[in-house]
Formats: structure tokens, C-alpha cells, sequence
């Protein structure tokens, strides 16, 4: 490998830049390779769980268990007609679905799927692959190496920042395609993500007071010890909040209205064909993977087991980082996809109800105890908020999402029974 | 409202583990597995026999007659000594069945008097050529050596001739009733 790197380097400027340059590219591919390369079974398995919550077996002809229904179902949209409205303005007609898919990769980026390898688990690397300690090794030019495609120190706004670009690719899609029901569509997503974008920023806020970074392996680390460092643990209303704001963004239901297909027939995405929705699709089912690897990361501790059982520097704790993540991710596909299976769309008032009545004064309140909670309990000397005080705002908070829950569900069966006081069936 | 939505989970949840524990499946495989139809079903005409395997049909025509979409044609031919086909005077030489024009309503085998036209269980009409879906009597007529007059064995639906009135038909002219 060295004489490679070597020779690369005289064009760089060293073996260094050379081996970081082959690192990002191995990253990028491996990250796009997997996701590119997992989308079709995540469709698969979307389709196979709502079957199976209807009684159903659900696609099992292409292949073992349907297993190539989802890649065939993307070799299909390759041959389909491409068909371009007459009144469509073409330039941003043909720019949203890229709009839309490529923030979610972006996104997925800087999402951590292990430890940062460095010190002697560096060294035995770069003796393996043959290279000189003067390029990879604790003390050469890459000192260590970080299991995501790049590590931002600004992670957290980074994703919430690049996110929030996928929402102009749905309401160009909607708009650029000259058809009402896309138009629709298009303003129900923006007014759709504008509401829960808040929601979801104020609910991460609480878990960056508590890791006191914005960078997603501090966030993670943080977490390190047991699944009662969690955030989840401190931060349960946060948790349930960003879930709620996750569906939101990612157009999922209970919060589809952008795509609507009972209203709106596609919604956004009506008036577009083959490869072009091929890309909505696929930016839909990459975005929820990317909303699921940042929660997972913000609440669940990421790649971290739910208790610490291999030691720090060994082989078996960096192995576990890769493993560790997916499982999570497809906990909350699945969540996802179960969603689907139960609950119905929601109205747009409601929506928006939901969003700026509850889920943000929710956030708020959640932030104004976390603010005090890691005031009273930070420990200067670790740099940490100790287990007590973020048992304490999480049952506080619990404690609140229970009790708006309540006070809630009281309100509303009274204002059912006042509206069905005064009805009686008509006697025929 | 979360135990609401949790009723709803566990609900979902609920189907689905029953699905993946082997039961509470309502889909049949179709192609490989095929359900059994009812013996009320109006598929594909079937043209019955005696058990002697004298065909049923004389050729009366009132099959066609009654048919409202003009689907089936019907040419008869008198029985000979040597060649008796059918228990009657007269057999249907050509017997046609256009399946394009039929609309399954079954009159026709409320109009046959000897109970020859019945309709069948068979639903798998598709076919690649137009000509294909002009059934002539070899395709309708049931094999000499299986089939013959099982349908009133299980038929509540035509009533007109019960199994009990029918029990004691022969191929014999002089005996029928």
C-alpha cells in the first residue's frame, strides 16, 4: 500500500493527503453502496410487514420470499416513459427529485457508524495493510480514523440545516409541476415541515445541553456506559417529540398529507415518471433511514451497546459499532412501517394543532427543565451532568408528557360528549 | 391518547405475529392453490351424459333460444341405428358456445328439458386467440368414462329438476319420464 500511497502523494501533497483522499472515497462508497444497495429490501420489508398486519402474505413471486421484488420494482422505473408536463417549468421540474434525494445522503454522511479508531488499534491497521507509521499511526499524518464519511464539529445543525433542503425539493416538485394537486401537495409539505422543524430542533436542544456538543461522536460517547446514559432515559419527552417530528419530516404517515393519495392523488409527485420518482422513492426510504441513525444517535446511544461488554480498544468493541447501529435503524423502520400499518392520515388542522399547541410549548417546557436540571447536576470536574439530575428531568419530564396526555384525552372525550349531547338518530 | 395509540400498535402487531405463526392467513397462492367453487358457480358450460355415456343433449335448441346474448349454436342431427349419440330422437351435431358473447347468466340450463347444459366450475377463461373462445361441444362435453350427471348430486340451485326427480332417468326412451 505505501508505494501506492506514495506515488499518489507526489500529486497531493504526501502519502497523508493521499490516504485521507482514498479514505473518503472507500467511505463514501461503502455509504452509498449500502444504502443504494438496502433501500430495495427496506421497500420489501415495508410491503411484507403492512401484508402481514393484514393477513396477508404479501409480495412472494420475484424470487425467495419476494426477495427481488424491490429490486426489480427499481429496474422497472428504469424503462418506464419519462413524460414532462407541457406547462411544466422545466429547469426546477427537473431539479426537485434531486433535490430531495440528496440531502438525505448528505445527511447520512456524518452519522457515526463506530468508534473513531486511533491508538494501537490504528497502528495494527496501518501494519496490515503495509503501511508506514509515518502515514497512518498514532503519531503519522492520519492519526486516526473516524467510521463516518466526515465528523463536522456542528454535526447536530449540520443535519437539521441540510435536512430542511428536502423540503424545497417537494415544494418545487409541487410547484414547477403545473398540476393543482401537486401545488397542494407542495404547500402542505412546506407548511407541514416548517411546524415540526421547530418541534424537532427544540427537542434536540435538550440533548446537546446534556452532552454540551453539537458533534455526534461527543453526543454519542456521552451516552457511553449502559443504556441508563442513554438520552432517551434523560430526555424521554424529547424522545417522543422527535419521533413525532420525524414522521413530519420524513412525509410519512400519520403525516403524509404531501402526498395524500386519497386527495391529492400523488401530491407532489404526481406528475412525475420513471426515474424521477424512481428518486423521490428512493430519497423517501433514504430519508427515513437517515432520521432513524440521527435519533438513534441522539437518543439510543448510537453505536453503543445497551451495556458496555467489550472493552475500549479491542477488536470486538469496533466491530460492534456497525452491527449495533443497523439494529437500531431497523427499529425504527420498523416503527415506522408499523405506523403505517395503524394509524390513519391526519387532517391539516389537526397537523398543525398538533404541532404548534402541543408539540411546541411541549419542546419548550422540555428545554426549560432540561436548562435547569443540567444546571443543578453538571459536574465540572468530569465535564458530565451526573445519572441523578438526568433521572430527575427525565421523570420530570415523563411526568409531563403524562400528564398533558391526560388533561388531553379528558378535553377531548368532554368535547366529543358535547358534540354528540344533542344528537339523536332520526326515528324513520 | 399514547394508550389509545399502543391499543392500535398492539393491534397491527397482534395480526401480524398471528400471520407469521402460521395462521390467520385469508390468502389463497393462487396459481399453485385453488379454491374449491361452490356448486351454485356459473362457470364454463358443461355438456352432461347418461351413465349408460349417452349424451344428454337432443338438440332441441331451446338452450339457444333462451340465451340473451345469442351465444350459443346449435345444429342437430337425427340418431341412427348405427350411430345412436344421444338418448333421444335427435343429437346436437354442432354444439358452440361464443364465451366472448356469454354473460353467464345461466338460462340456459334452466331451459334444458333433459338436463343436459349445466354450467361448470371452470373460471380460467383466458385465452390468446378470439377463435379460442368459441367452445365447441368437444371442449364442453363431459369424458364417456367419468362424467356423467354428478352435477344434481350437489345442485340446490336449479331447482327444477331435484335430484329426487331425476333419479330414476335412463337413457331409454320408453322408461324416461
Amino acid at each position: 500500500m505505501q508505494p501506492l500511497l506514495d506515488f499518489i502523494g507526489q500529486f497531493v501533497g504526501g502519502p497523508g493527503n493521499a490516504l485521507i483522499l482514498a479514505l473518503a472515497l472507500l467511505k463514501i462508497a461503502i455509504l452509498l453502496g449500502s444504502v443504494l444497495g438496502v433501500v430495495p429490501f427496506v421497500v420489501l420489508y415495508e410491503r411484507k410487514l403492512i401484508s402481514w398486519t393484514q393477513d396477508r402474505p404479501g409480495p412472494n413471486r420475484a424470487g425467495p420470499w419476494g426477495l427481488l421484488h424491490g429490486a426489480l420494482d427499481g429496474a422497472k422505473l428504469f424503462f418506464k416513459e419519462e413524460i414532462i408536463p407541457a406547462g411544466a417549468d422545466r429547469l426546477l421540474y427537473l431539479m426537485a427529485p434531486s433535490l430531495v434525494s440528496g440531502p438525505a445522503f448528505l445527511a447520512l454522511c456524518i452519522i457515526p457508524i463506530g468508534p473513531i479508531i486511533d491508538g494501537p488499534a490504528l497502528a495494527s491497521i496501518g501494519s496490515l495493510l503495509g503501511i508506514s507509521p509515518d502515514t497512518l499511526g498514532p503519531m503519522g499524518a492520519v492519526s486516526q480514523i473516524a467510521l463516518a464519511v466526515t465528523n463536522p464539529s456542528v454535526g447536530v445543525l449540520y443535519v437539521l440545516a441540510i435536512t430542511s433542503i428536502g423540503v424545497y425539493g417537494i415544494t418545487l416538485a409541487g410547484w414547477s409541476s403545473n398540476n393543482k394537486w401537486s401545488l397542494l401537495g407542495g404547500i402542505r409539505a412546506s407548511a407541514q415541515m416548517i411546524s415540526y422543524e421547530i418541534s424537532m430542533s427544540l427537542s434536540v436542544i435538550g440533548v446537546l445541553l446534556i452532552a454540551g456538543s453539537l458533534n455526534f461522536y461527543d453526543i454519542i460517547e456521552s451516552q457511553k456506559g449502559g443504556f441508563w446514559n442513554w438520552n432517551v432515559v434523560a430526555q424521554p419527552l424529547a424522545f417522543v417529540l422527535f419521533v413525532i417530528a420525524m414522521f413530519a419530516e420524513t412525509n410519512r404517515l400519520p403525516f403524509d398529507l404531501a402526498e395524500g393519495e386519497s386527495e391529492l392523488t400523488g401530491g407532489f409527485h404526481t406528475e412525475y415518471s420513471s426515474m424521477k420518482f424512481a428518486l423521490f422513492f428512493l430519497g423517501e426510504y433514504v430519508n427515513m433511514i437517515t432520521v432513524s441513525a440521527v435519533c438513534a444517535s441522539l437518543f439510543l446511544g448510537g453505536y453503543l451497546g445497551p451495556i458496555a461488554l467489550f472493552e475500549e480498544g479491542t477488536l470486538p468493541y469496533y466491530l460492534a459499532g456497525p452491527l449495533v447501529l443497523p439494529a437500531k435503524i431497523f427499529f425504527f423502520l420498523t416503527l415506522f412501517i408499523m405506523a403505517r400499518a395503524t394509524l390513519p392520515r391526519m387532517r391539516y388542522d389537526q397537523l398543525m394543532n398538533l404541532g404548534w399547541k402541543v408539540m411546541l410549548p411541549l419542546g419548550l417546557a422540555n428545554l426549560v427543565i432540561t436548562a435547569i436540571g443540567v444546571g443543578l447536576g453538571y459536574d465540572k470536574e468530569t465535564d458530565t451532568v451526573s445519572l441523578g439530575a438526568r433521572l430527575a428531568i427525565g421523570g420530570i419530564t415523563l411526568g409531563l408528557l403524562l400528564a398533558t396526555d391526560f388533561i388531553y384525552t379528558a378535553q377531548r372525550k368532554k368535547a366529543l360528549a358535547a358534540q354528540y349531547r344533542n344528537f339523536r338518530p332520526q326515528a324513520a | 391518547m399514547i394508550i389509545d395509540f399502543l391499543k392500535g400498535f398492539a393491534q397491527t402487531s397482534k395480526h401480524a405475529i398471528r400471520y407469521l405463526s402460521g395462521k390467520g392467513s385469508v390468502t389463497l397462492e393462487y396459481p399453485e392453490v385453488k379454491r374449491e367453487q361452490p356448486p351454485f358457480f356459473r362457470g364454463r358450460h358443461r355438456l352432461q351424459r347418461y351413465e349408460d355415456g349417452l349424451e344428454r343433449c337432443v338438440g332441441c335448441a331451446l338452450c339457444a333460444a333462451v340465451c340473451p346474448s345469442e351465444a350459443i349454436y346449435l345444429e342437430a342431427a337425427e340418431n341412427s341405428a348405427g350411430n345412436q349419440v344421444s338418448a333421444g330422437e335427435r343429437y346436437a351435431e354442432i354444439y358452440q358456445i361464443h364465451l366472448l358473447r356469454c354473460i353467464f347468466c345461466g338460462f340456459c340450463e334452466e331451459a334444458c328439458p333433459e338436463n343436459a347444459i349445466v354450467m361448470g366450475p371452470t373460471y380460467e377463461l383466458a385465452m390468446d386467440r378470439r377463435t379460442d373462445f368459441i367452445a365447441n361441444k368437444e371442449d364442453m362435453l363431459d369424458p364417456a368414462e367419468k362424467g356423467f350427471g354428478t352435477y344434481h348430486d350437489y345442485d340446490p340451485y336449479v331447482s327444477h329438476v331435484s335430484a329426487e326427480a331425476d333419479a330414476g332417468a335412463s337413457s331409454d326412451p320408453w322408461t324416461r319420464s
